[in-house]
């Protein structure tokens, strides 16, 4: 399938890849384009290896067989070369996204400096949403059918901004392509209020969904000076100002995978000294904003 | 007494082997002779095939080792003054009815895997957590010490933080658990008293979580599953972390690095009522992964509808439509898809259930998995996003049974099978099948690099799937002689759930339909699973 690129400089300019869609008409999706803006979800996946595009393309095959429908993948890489992106391309288009009438997104934003900016990269996939509303996944993470038909029902049932639902661990590795699960937990992302939430982080990035016609879009940002702990400060200033509905946290809408081999960001068994000594100062820096937050925040909750 | 038999007496006593209390209660009679416990094992109890402690089977020592039997020598004397030096295999004293058994199935730690290669037998105190032959290895002034390994370890090693097994890492341990560096404590003693029982990890080499799945159910409950490990004797293939995974054996068993063979393919669906956007999604999928398994795959696709409501016209071009007049059940139509297939020149059948989709990649990876095992494994793709519990091995990819949500059955095995039971009706068909397919001597395999998308996370209870499942159990108990409690449990839960008021309103069993008992395949107490499962 012909694909072309543009590559841009700025973040702040939107950039497109776009597929030429073929002249398959699926009889069952028969939506059109427009519908998009009313009732879309743009899900936001951000990769910075490409290792993980194997697991990208679990997390394609759960937003390609969305119940919902009309999910469209907005994939942002970090600071990829050409041959990456053809990569990309070919995993995205594994999946006929012409039959679900959504063209997927890639956008790859320069990292010269090979700096952690997962914060940029939601900010660029951020920057380019169509969709009414907006969700994250992370790349080695996948979502259950229902999901994003639950959560956008609940926002809508309650008119609210943002909505939240739970999330399904497990414990998971990855052999020579073949991933192995040995474990799985539910329950362990535990709260229901956003007081609870300003004691700490019980939301994974993908346990949420906004509707981005009811928030500024100036809050709609991630904040580009955290490389870790950038979704709990996204979460709190957002659930402080706008209506957030948590009466779904007992819904498992998707897969958080916890890896044996270290790669997440979070310490994970199996991380060596090296590893753990490398991971620790960005969260001790990420900690002290989150308290400074919380602080100015519990100030203005008590300002009459 | 001699200097020789004192220093002997003095070695026994101070190697950590001899438990004098365990020894009391094991052999009352020494009480009654008034016999030291130590002389008495040195002089009467090895040649009696007693044991000096519940590390120590002196019967298993001279079993496995022959030519110290031959020169009619004490074993642990032997063991300690040549045998640890040389890697020989202690093996725990295992009571059994003629007093003291042996395990002659006993291995060696370095015949487990990559991450025992460096170790040897010698397992005994610290709750089972010191391996002699390891210690004595890695800490090289043990042996100028002339100390026994378990003494030094005392004596020098644990005070110095020296760790007692190729697994514990005191280091990682303290960098890992915040809370026991901040207590001061010593980690060692942190593991054996809390740690273990709370499925901390002792160090990098050994994963907690990942080490349990392969476990069966009896065993998940260890409290120390390092201990547990380092003492097992039963299965080679135990795994100690994902590291232990040899990606090339993956690869291999995978088949991913082969050029697929041509192949003729005939995938069969067998629909009932399913909605024309649901079976329209699923055959679509087909031919996308047909298309991306290349050239080399002739397939032919048909849909078997025993609902008897499709019309040919409903379905993509390229679908063969099968209909039925009368539903006859999951096994039997599949059976008549086989029978078709096969006839008409198919190597492989791919049977799909009809509420799925089929990932891109999937046919080819299980064609691929296929040709590597020469069409003698039944192959299952993995169910996404959740897939079933059960276990299979992360290496090998055995498991118990095949899932028939979507498997690949070769011709070889189709002959030997004759495909599903027609005596089920629907669910338990698969276990039926892969346990047949195994007692003929194929393997059943799942393959994690074939997906099949089948979400059942949102769907209710449904009563008559209960009920289906318990007549369906019911009769594979029956028929591979299952375990009575299974059969009761069944039967219980048929009434209990109003489906029958007597157990003797279920369906009537035919005799006919028992094998032989010939067989070890059914893990009866794993319920509805089977198998162990992984969580």
């Amino acid at each position: 399938m012909g694909v072309y690129v543009q590559f841009y400089s700025d973040p702040v300019v939107n950039l497109v890849m776009e597929a030429i869609i073929t002249d398959v008409q699926p009889r069952i999706f028969g939506r059109t384009s427009a519908d998009f803006g009313e009732a879309g979800v743009d899900v936001i996946i951000r990769i910075h290896d490409c290792a993980l595009l194997d697991e990208m393309g679990r997390a394609l095959f759960s937003l390609y067989h969305q119940s919902h429908g009309l999910v469209r993948p907005v994939i942002v890489t970090q600071g990829f070369t050409s041959d990456d992106l053809a990569e990309v391309e070919r995993t995205v288009w594994a999946y006929d996204w012409t039959a679900r009438r959504v063209r997927p997104l890639v956008i790859n934003v320069p990292n010269p400096e090979r700096r952690d900016i997962r914060a940029q990269l939601l900010n660029a996939g951020l920057a380019n949403c169509d969709g009414r509303y907006v969700a994250f996944l992370d790349a080695d993470d996948y979502m259950y059918q229902h999901a994003y038909s639950w959560l956008t029902q609940a926002i809508e049932k309650k008119s609210s901004v943002i909505a939240f639902a739970d999330i399904v661990v497990k414990h998971a590795g990855l052999f020579a392509g073949a991933s192995y699960v040995c474990g799985r937990d539910t329950n362990i992302f535990r709260g229901e209020s956003f007081e609870q939430l300003m004691v700490e982080n019980f939301c994974p990035i993908h346990s949420f969904i906004i509707d981005r016609r009811r928030v500024d879009p100036v809050d709609l940002r991630f904040d580009e000076t955290l490389c870790r702990l950038e979704d709990y400060d996204f979460l709190l200033r957002i659930c402080s100002r706008y209506s957030a509905d948590f009466s779904g946290r007992h819904k498992a809408v998707g897969v958080y995978n916890w890896k044996f081999n270290g790669s997440n960001s979070t310490i994970t068994a199996g991380d060596s000294l090296s590893d753990i000594a490398a991971k620790s100062p960005p969260w001790d820096e990420a900690r002290d904003h989150i308290k400074r937050l919380k602080r100015s925040i519990r100030s203005h909750m008590a300002t009459p | 007494m001699s200097n020789t038999d004192n220093n002997s007496l003095e070695m026994v006593r101070a190697s950590g082997y001899f438990d004098e209390v365990w020894y009391i209660e094991q052999y009352p009679d020494v009480v009654a002779l008034g016999m030291d416990p130590v002389e008495h094992y040195l002089w009467v109890g090895a040649s009696l095939g007693r044991d000096p402690s519940e590390g120590f089977s002196s019967r298993g020592y001279l079993v496995v080792n022959p030519d110290v039997t031959a020169a009619g020598q004490n074993p642990l004397l032997h063991f300690l003054n040549h045998g640890i030096y040389e890697n020989r295999i202690v093996q725990p004293s295992h009571p059994g009815p003629d007093g003291h058994a042996y395990n002659p199935t006993a291995k060696s730690i370095g015949e487990r895997g990559a991450a025992g290669a460096e170790n040897g037998g010698g397992i005994t105190p610290l709750d089972g957590l010191f391996d002699a032959r390891w210690y004595a290895a890695t800490y090289l002034d043990v042996a100028s010490s002339g100390m026994d390994p378990w003494q030094h370890f005392l004596a020098i090693g644990k005070p110095q933080h020296r760790n007692p097994n190729a697994f514990f890492d005191r280091s990682w341990y303290l960098m890992r658990n915040a809370d026991v560096a901040a207590a001061g404590g010593d980690p060692l003693d942190h593991y054996l008293r809390c740690g273990a029982a709370e499925r901390r990890d002792p160090g990098p080499a050994f994963n907690s979580r990942f080490y349990v799945t392969q476990l069966g159910k009896g065993d998940k409950g260890q409290a120390n599953l390092l201990a547990h490990f380092l003492s097992s004797t039963s299965d080679p293939r135990l795994l100690a972390s994902p590291a232990d995974v040899c990606a090339d054996l993956v690869v291999d068993r995978l088949g991913t690095g082969l050029q697929l063979a041509p192949i003729t393919l005939h995938i069969g669906i067998v629909a009932y009522n399913q909605s024309l956007d649901e079976l329209g999604e699923l055959l679509r999928s087909c031919k996308h992964a047909i298309q991306r398994a290349g050239t080399e795959v002739n397939a032919a696709l048909t849909v078997f509808d025993n609902g008897n409501n499709l019309r040919k016209g409903d379905l993509v071009d390229g679908v063969t439509l099968l209909a039925n007049a009368r539903n006859d059940g999951f096994g039997r139509a599949h059976n008549l898809l086989m029978e078709r297939a096969f006839a008409n020149g198919a190597d492989a059948y791919l049977a799909v259930n009809p509420d799925g989709a089929l990932h891109p990649d999937c046919i080819r990876n299980l064609l691929l998995m296929n040709q590597r095992h020469g069409g003698k494994a039944l192959i299952e793709a993995l169910q996404f996003p959740e897939e079933h519990p059960k276990f299979y091995h992360p290496e090998t990819m055995e498991t118990d049974w095949i899932s028939g949500a979507c498997f690949l059955m070769s011709r070889e095995i189709w002959e030997g099978t004759k495909g599903f039971d027609p005596n089920i009706f629907l669910y338990c068909e698969d276990v039926d099948l892969s346990w047949s397919a195994r007692r003929l001597g194929f393997a059943t395999l799942s393959c994690p690099t074939a997906l099949f998308y089948h979400d059942v996370s949102d769907r209710p209870y449904s009563a008559r799937t209960w009920r289906e499942m318990l007549v369906a159990g019911r009769y594979l108990a029956h028929k591979w002689h299952g375990d009575p409690a299974f059969t009761r449990f069944v039967e219980a839960e048929a009434v209990k759930a109003g489906f029958v008021k007597n157990p003797r309103e279920l369906p009537l069993l035919p005799a006919n339909a028992v094998l032989p008992d010939d067989h070890d395949v059914g893990q009866w107490e794993y319920m509805f699973s089977f198998t162990r499962t992984r969580w």
